[in-house]
């Protein structure tokens, strides 16, 4: 599987390319803009890795579900009688069709639209409706017919899933943003909503841009009032899948730190800054005193990234009394957003151009950029060496 | 080249009855653009394929262009009677020659330099081809490549590699299927189209699935219970489901006239029939319906479906209620249907899927088709 990887991955970029990324450069057009390319990472790259699929307290009671895209898989997150929450594929194993297509609140089983297939919520078959001709069921428990399940596992009331089922502990994976953030509390956070976008440029372009602190006295000039890039310092990778940043919190506003109940036992520097995380492949964790913002890429061709912000709160602001700056909080982060999106699909149509070749960067703010492009190309060609 | 999609296992698994392990294609023959280009050069090129039906080109100098998988052909109804089929590109520079449906027409003329062509295809005029002012009429220039054609009654089908099986075999186990049905007498009432987030096999395949009907048509399982279905059978490449139902409800066979010396018992008689790998053919006492997929890409495909009433009712204001009465019992059943059928598109991203676990009773018939694309592609 390795050297087969390694053949495909170099047969794609070809050795000039790789001989560039290993000078300084970036990826070449090629890992923007190829079918088969995205297709290479998705089995992988995405596959191997721990991706965020959803959050504990999106289903807090038994037979509560939750349907999610990750790296192109329909999966369903189920909450189980025994209080723990299993992931499954989420598609029935007769036809094919998706079993769960929104979010349902204590089912009592899975069961397929298309032709009343009924799964436990351990993902046992039950029941096959008129499986042997009209008026003749089966109950019988075949495990071929049972749902597949996904590797699961929960960290800080996020809940990630690795689809290989081959990645090291989560808890292992997540160690090194541990030492950052002792005392963090997400384990208690309550959901708060998500926004969406439509991006007409490769998740890497997105990935790269959560990456990318040098963009922002350009394109956000209102982060950069509040933030100035004097204050803010480039992503660092702190483990091969991790990088982090960090800027001083001088006057929060409402929206950026003020106006709701903050974190309750955040450490102090915390209470002064804000902290990002980056895991690769697809995922962004943006730590303030009063919200996390955890924005996730996921691909749904090479140019064509569906992008969705997360919104974690503690649960006292989830009172009514907050709503207004609970909103404010998103309406933040939306204007925020729109004002990458024209630069995202402008890199995206730039990759058209045989003029471009990975790009010359920035040997202050691009180091991270660059670590970035040679990791997921690490990881496509060896696998996920961290895996168990 | 097909190893990559069927591989042995993928092979073997076809032919396995479904209790058995038995099951369907694998996930990229829905997925990957590579494999709809092999189907529309191995499948569809290989294939008899309907086109269009008389009613589409209904007297001498009618002209309809249309596709055929991704390939541009164009029917002709001759000015000496001859129904022909051209691939529907200029022999100069390769510019679509036909683009919309046009009437009474001596020449067909391309838009791009003016090369015309007979209704025969001959190429008739070449305007300032030797340079300004001088024309060319040649006796024998390159004319429109021409496509194997043949009718059902009115239907028109083609093969565009011209290898296929003789008409006549491949029709028959319809035909006489049909035998007590006077499809002359059929015209075209209307064209219903619907779109999918799917690939094109999904929309045939949830077509001869006789098994959701009880899960997702309350309306149609009402008038035909489950109890008393089956699931479809085939006949090579003919997939049929008869039955014999007990009250007409409107829009089946409630208001319209029926076939005209219809034999006994068919007044009860519905069937459905795909003929692989192009259409549809519904039948009730008083109508036709034909299905035709387009597929635009590997989750994307267009349906159309052909409405034909007797006689004069296509037509007559008479009619117009009882014919809306057919609309809208299509229209309910296929708007049921979009949903079902991109949950599968979906489902096939996922590498958990690797061609279900099937029903002996229902799902026979998915295997069917999925080794007829395989056997025509090979």
């Amino acid at each position: 599987m390795q050297d087969n990887s390694r053949n495909l991955v170099s047969g794609m970029l070809g050795e000039e390319a790789l001989e560039r990324l290993r000078a300084g450069s970036a990826l070449p057009n090629v890992a923007y803009t190829s079918r088969e390319w995205l297709e290479l990472e998705r089995t992988r790259l995405m596959w191997s890795m721990w991706m965020l699929a959803g959050f504990e307290s999106r289903i807090p009671e038994a037979g509560d579900c939750l349907p999610v895209q990750v790296a192109g898989c329909p999966i369903v997150l189920v909450r189980g009688h025994d209080g723990g929450v299993a992931a499954f594929h989420n598609v029935c194993r007769h036809r094919g069709a998706v079993i769960v297509t929104e979010c349902r609140r204590r089912l009592g089983a899975l069961t397929c639209p298309y032709h009343g297939w009924s799964y436990g919520l351990d993902g046992g078959i039950r029941t096959r409706p008129h499986f042997h001709g009209g008026g003749r069921h089966d109950t019988s428990p075949d495990h071929r017919a049972s749902l597949a399940r996904v590797r699961c596992e929960s960290w800080r009331g996020m809940l990630f899933v690795n689809i290989d089922g081959r990645a090291e502990p989560l808890d292992r994976h997540m160690a090194p943003v541990d030492e950052h953030l002792a005392g963090w509390p997400a384990a208690t956070l309550a959901w708060g909503g998500s926004l969406v976008f439509d991006i007409a440029a490769n998740w890497k372009h997105v990935h790269e841009n959560f990456i990318d602190v040098y963009h922002k006295f350009a394109i956000h000039p209102a982060l950069c009032a509040f933030a100035p890039l004097e204050t803010s310092n480039p992503m660092t990778f702190i483990a091969p899948h991790l990088a982090m940043t960090w800027h001083v919190i001088a006057r929060p506003e409402e929206g950026r730190g003020s106006g709701l109940p903050r974190f309750r036992g955040l450490p102090d520097p915390l209470h002064e800054e804000g902290r990002s995380f980056t895991m690769i492949p697809t995922c962004n964790i943006n730590l303030w005193i009063d919200h996390i913002a955890i924005l996730v890429a996921e691909p749904e061709a090479p140019g064509r990234t569906r992008e969705t912000i997360h919104f974690l709160f503690d649960p006292d602001a989830m009172a009514g009394t907050y709503d207004r700056v609970r909103g404010r909080v998103l309406e933040t982060w939306d204007a925020l957003n729109r004002e990458d999106v024209a630069v995202l699909e402008s890199m995206q149509r730039g990759r058209d151009s045989p003029g471009f070749d990975g790009g010359s960067l920035s040997s202050f703010w691009d180091p991270a950029t660059h670590m970035f492009s040679r990791q997921v190309v690490e990881l496509m060609m060896n696998g996920n060496r961290s895996a168990a | 080249m097909l190893d990559r999609y069927i591989t042995q296992e993928v092979a073997d698994n076809l032919r396995r009855p479904p209790g058995e392990g038995g099951s369907c294609l694998p996930n990229g023959c829905y997925t990957d653009p590579a494999w709809l280009e092999l189907e529309n050069e191995r499948l569809f090129a290989r294939s008899w394929m309907y086109a269009g039906s008389l009613d589409n080109i209904p007297g001498p100098g009618d002209i309809f262009p249309t596709t055929v998988g991704n390939r541009p052909v164009v029917l002709v109804h001759g000015h000496d009677g001859t129904v022909r089929a051209f691939h529907n590109v200029c022999r100069h520079r390769g510019a679509i020659l036909v683009e919309h449906p046009c009437r009474h027409r001596r020449r067909m003329t391309c838009s791009y330099h003016a090369w015309s062509y007979g209704l025969d295809g001959a190429l008739v005029q070449r305007p300032h081809f030797d340079g300004a002012g001088r024309h060319d009429r040649p006796k024998a220039g390159p004319g429109l490549v021409e496509i194997r054609l043949a009718r059902f009654h009115r239907a028109i089908f083609i093969n565009l590699d011209g290898q296929a099986e003789p008409f006549a075999d491949y029709i028959a186990p319809l035909a006489r299927r049909l035998a007590g049905h006077d499809l002359d007498s059929l015209r075209l009432a209307k064209t219903l189209t619907w779109e999918f987030r799917a690939n094109w096999k999904l929309v045939f395949e949830n077509y001869f699935d006789n098994y959701h009907v009880f899960a997702i048509h309350p309306r149609l399982d009402a008038f035909a219970p489950s109890e008393g279905r089956q699931g479809f059978g085939w006949e090579n490449k003919l997939l049929h489901t008869e039955i014999t139902f007990d009250e007409p409800e409107p829009g089946r066979g409630v208001g319209l006239p029926y076939y005209p010396d219809l034999a006994p018992g068919l007044e009860r008689f519905e069937a459905g029939y795909h003929l692989f790998p192009s259409c549809c053919y519904q039948i009730w006492p008083d109508q036709l319906t034909v299905f035709q997929v387009f597929p635009v890409a590997p989750d994307h495909t267009i349906e159309h479906l052909h409405v034909f009433l007797i006689g004069d009712a296509a037509r007559d204001p008479e009619w117009e209620e009882a014919r809306q009465g057919v609309y809208d019992m299509w229209d309910e059943l296929n708007r049921e249907d979009v949903n079902a059928i991109e949950w599968m598109q979906k489902g096939r991203q996922s590498p958990a899927f690797d061609g279900g676990v099937l029903s002996a009773c229902w799902d026979a018939s998915h295997q069917h088709f999925a080794r007829l694309v395989v056997e025509t592609m090979t």
